[in-house]
């Protein structure tokens, strides 16, 4: 057995974070390069998000998911890190997911595509190393698209590709070589973005379906699975402990919370384009255009600006942080050239 | 100057120094689980070895396991404190299946470790004395306890991945309040240790130094940073060190033929003329190489099954571009939770890459240079 550790950095290219990085004083924004795709999520006074790109070289094409998690304290963020890099030419990572634990600065991330079944990974040891929890190149393996961790498990659902096959919920412990891994069958034909895993609670959707499931993950599966209309399909999912958040295209769209005891659903806001959703505590944090908003459980309420499109918003139930895309001109080896930034700060709090 | 490279190549080629190179690369498939098996486990390893149709392989040699407790002379193979019982089976085995071995050692034993860990960088007497030992018991000569002798292993490379700290613990040290890299230096002084004691033991053996692990650039700044493929080599060009061959691993991000970040395949050309500096004319070993098929953490970039099938083909090809470039070494014969660039799945079921690497080796006789 060979442990290899060290080169990845080396050979993978370099971290995306442009500023506000490292170990020092909180800095008031972070500055990813280029304009990836963002999840992120807030927890435990930690930032975690992942960026998905694709990489382009001077001859050929790859793509990356990079994992990375920072200290938040009032309005700073500081010592980010990035523990965790998903490198592949098997194809387009369309369904990368991270969700932050709560304790130790933690998280746990998935990166797929609709070609291949991408890791589940778990961050991470005291010695600050990953552990891959599941990762399976076999082309009919089914792909991973949410994570989660509950309890002592690391849980997530998987569809086959095409939806040929049916969904699951995976879990193991976030150990190496964990021997307790399982996977049970769940109902429907989940996608990307479409499912959702957290403490005591998993739910999905259907792909182009108008409803949500949720009900309570165990290694057998979910039980006590409920589902309520949602008034439109159903574009995104996020589940936290007692609620889901639903992303819906009704005419317009709107952000729902599903009450998870009473299965209650509540219209959080309603707009023209498609919002941005994160939930952490008991609240919802909404990226709509520029504007940024929150809920504890009403209609949304607006708590700031951002200084461009809103690539996504993640809340720990007190704060907000968000991700904006942002460009400005700037002489690059002596050429005036447009770098577009994703800039990641602390917008506001909760209301 | 180019000219004179060349003529200088020329005149060792026609003088014997070195080997010639082969037609066309080797392609030859490592199983890191041959020296853990024994007996009817370790045949059927054999022989699914055999059955991939490689005549060449590479062979752990870990040193802990055959030293575990320090010899009295440590250049003697037949001293009590030495184990060879594994490998001489391995090499027996091999050699009886017509897969010629080819000798890596590494993994510092506790007696001979400054820092306990078994990836410290060895004092250099203690790790030439067993390069020394490893040539004598397998230099052809060394009786067998059957009647007969053991097999040679011509080629012996002194170590594996120098240039990371999981191989080779300092790669740099603090000096003036800053860290200055280490590693080069100390494996330049083990390579020339040990160069002038294998070839005493074994005058056939080809000394292989570099072994270089997948590292574009160097980052000196702190004691277990990387130092990249091409500074370790302009250290040991400095250092004036003594080899046979090189060797490098070369693990692509992107196809072979499109890769170019250092060190990929279109990095041979700058990485062959370094060697040339240290011995004109010597052949190159990719010694290993591969893609992997899911997501670990050791390797975290991956392809499909299938685009490794197509790029174990397109492997095949790069190499055969470079004329120095003797041999490329997959790595491995099967997946393993940290390591998923097998041929073979973790369950032993075969890959598309497995048939495609077959058909490789078939269409890519061994040079008679190459044979046990």
């Amino acid at each position: 057995m060979r442990h290899r550790t060290g080169m990845l950095a080396a050979i993978a290219g370099g971290a995306l974070v442009l500023a506000g990085a490292g170990s020092g004083a909180a800095s008031a924004a972070v500055k990813i390069g280029d304009w990836g795709t963002i999840t992120a999520d807030m927890a435990g006074g930690t930032l975690v998000w992942s960026d998905t790109q694709t990489a382009r070289t001077k001859t050929f094409t790859y793509w990356r998911t990079d994992a990375a998690r920072a200290r938040v304290s009032g309005n700073g963020i500081s010592g980010v890190t990035e523990p965790v890099a998903v490198r592949t030419s098997a194809g387009p990572i369309t369904g990368a997911e991270i969700r932050a634990t709560g304790t130790a600065r933690g998280f746990v991330l998935t990166a797929s595509g609709a070609t291949f079944a991408g890791p589940v990974s778990w961050c991470c040891t005291a010695e600050a190393v990953e552990v891959v929890v599941s990762s399976d190149g076999d082309g009919a393996a089914p792909h991973p698209f949410s994570v989660g961790l509950d309890g002592a498990r690391v849980r997530w659902i998987a569809a086959a590709p095409g939806g040929a096959g049916g969904a699951v919920l995976g879990s193991a412990d976030p150990v190496e070589n964990a021997e307790r891994a399982t996977s049970a069958p769940i109902p429907g034909r989940p996608g990307p973005g479409l499912a959702s895993v957290a403490r005591g609670i998993a739910a999905w959707a259907d792909v182009g379906g108008s409803s949500v499931r949720w009900g309570t993950p165990a290694d057998d599966g979910v039980s006590g699975i409920r589902e309520a209309a949602q008034g439109g399909r159903v574009l995104a999912v996020r589940a936290v402990p007692g609620f889901i958040v639903s992303v819906v295209r009704a005419g317009g769209y709107r952000v729902t919370r599903t009450d998870a005891a009473s299965g209650a659903v509540t219209v959080l806001w309603r707009g023209s384009a498609r919002p941005q959703v994160g939930a952490g505590g008991r609240a919802v944090a909404i990226g709509a255009g520029r504007a940024v908003l929150t809920s504890r459980g009403g209609a949304a309420r607006k708590v700031g600006d951002a200084k461009g499109p809103i690539a996504a918003v993640a809340t720990d139930g007190s704060r907000v942080a968000v991700f904006e895309r942002v460009s400005r001109t700037a002489k690059v080896k002596g050429r005036v050239t447009t770098v577009r930034t994703t800039d990641v700060r602390i917008a506001g709090k909760v209301r | 100057m180019r000219i004179m490279r060349l003529l200088i190549a020329a005149l060792a080629l026609a003088a014997g120094l070195v080997a010639a190179p082969a037609q066309g690369a080797i392609l030859g498939l490592q199983d890191d689980q041959l020296q853990n098996l024994s007996g009817a486990a370790l045949d059927q390893r054999l022989d699914l070895l055999q059955a991939s149709g490689t005549k060449v392989t590479r062979v752990d040699v870990i040193w802990k396991f055959v030293a575990p407790t320090k010899p009295a002379d440590a250049t003697d193979p037949a001293d009590p404190a030495y184990d060879w019982k594994r490998y001489d089976q391995v090499v027996t085995g091999l050699v009886a299946r017509d897969i010629t071995p080819m000798f890596t050692y590494y993994w510092t034993p506790e007696w001979a470790s400054r820092t306990g860990k078994t990836n410290a960088a060895p004092r250099v007497a203690d790790a030439a004395a067993f390069a020394a030992a490893i040539a004598r018991r397998y230099n052809g000569t060394w009786p067998d306890g059957k009647g007969g002798t053991l097999p040679l292993v011509k080629r012996i490379e002194i170590w594996n991945e120098p240039n990371i700290a999981t191989f080779w613990f300092p790669q740099c040290r603090r000096q003036g309040g800053r860290y200055v890299m280490e590693s080069a230096r100390q494996y330049s002084a083990l390579v020339a240790a040990a160069y002038p004691q294998v070839k005493a033991a074994s005058p056939q053996s080809i000394v292989v130094g570099g072994v270089t692990g997948p590292v574009g650039s160097s980052v000196c700044d702190q004691a277990d940073s990387s130092v990249g493929t091409i500074t370790f080599a302009q250290e040991m060009i400095r250092q004036r060190v003594p080899i046979d061959a090189w060797s490098l691993h070369l693990y692509p991000i992107g196809s072979p033929l499109q890769a170019y970040f250092v060190p990929s395949w279109k990095t041979i050309p700058q990485i062959t003329g370094l060697v040339d500096r240290l011995k004109p004319g010597a052949p190159i070993y990719v010694t290993e190489t591969g893609y992997h098929t899911s997501y670990n953490r050791y390797h975290r970039y991956f392809v499909s099954e299938a685009q490794q099938a197509a790029w174990l083909v397109e492997t095949a090809r790069a190499a055969n571009q470079y004329p120095r470039v003797e041999l490329a070494m997959w790595f491995n014969l099967q997946d393993n939770p940290f390591w998923t660039g097998g041929l073979r799945r973790s369950n032993l079921t075969p890959k598309p890459a497995w048939g495609q690497f077959k058909a490789q080796v078939a269409a890519t006789p061994r040079p008679a240079t190459w044979a046990p």
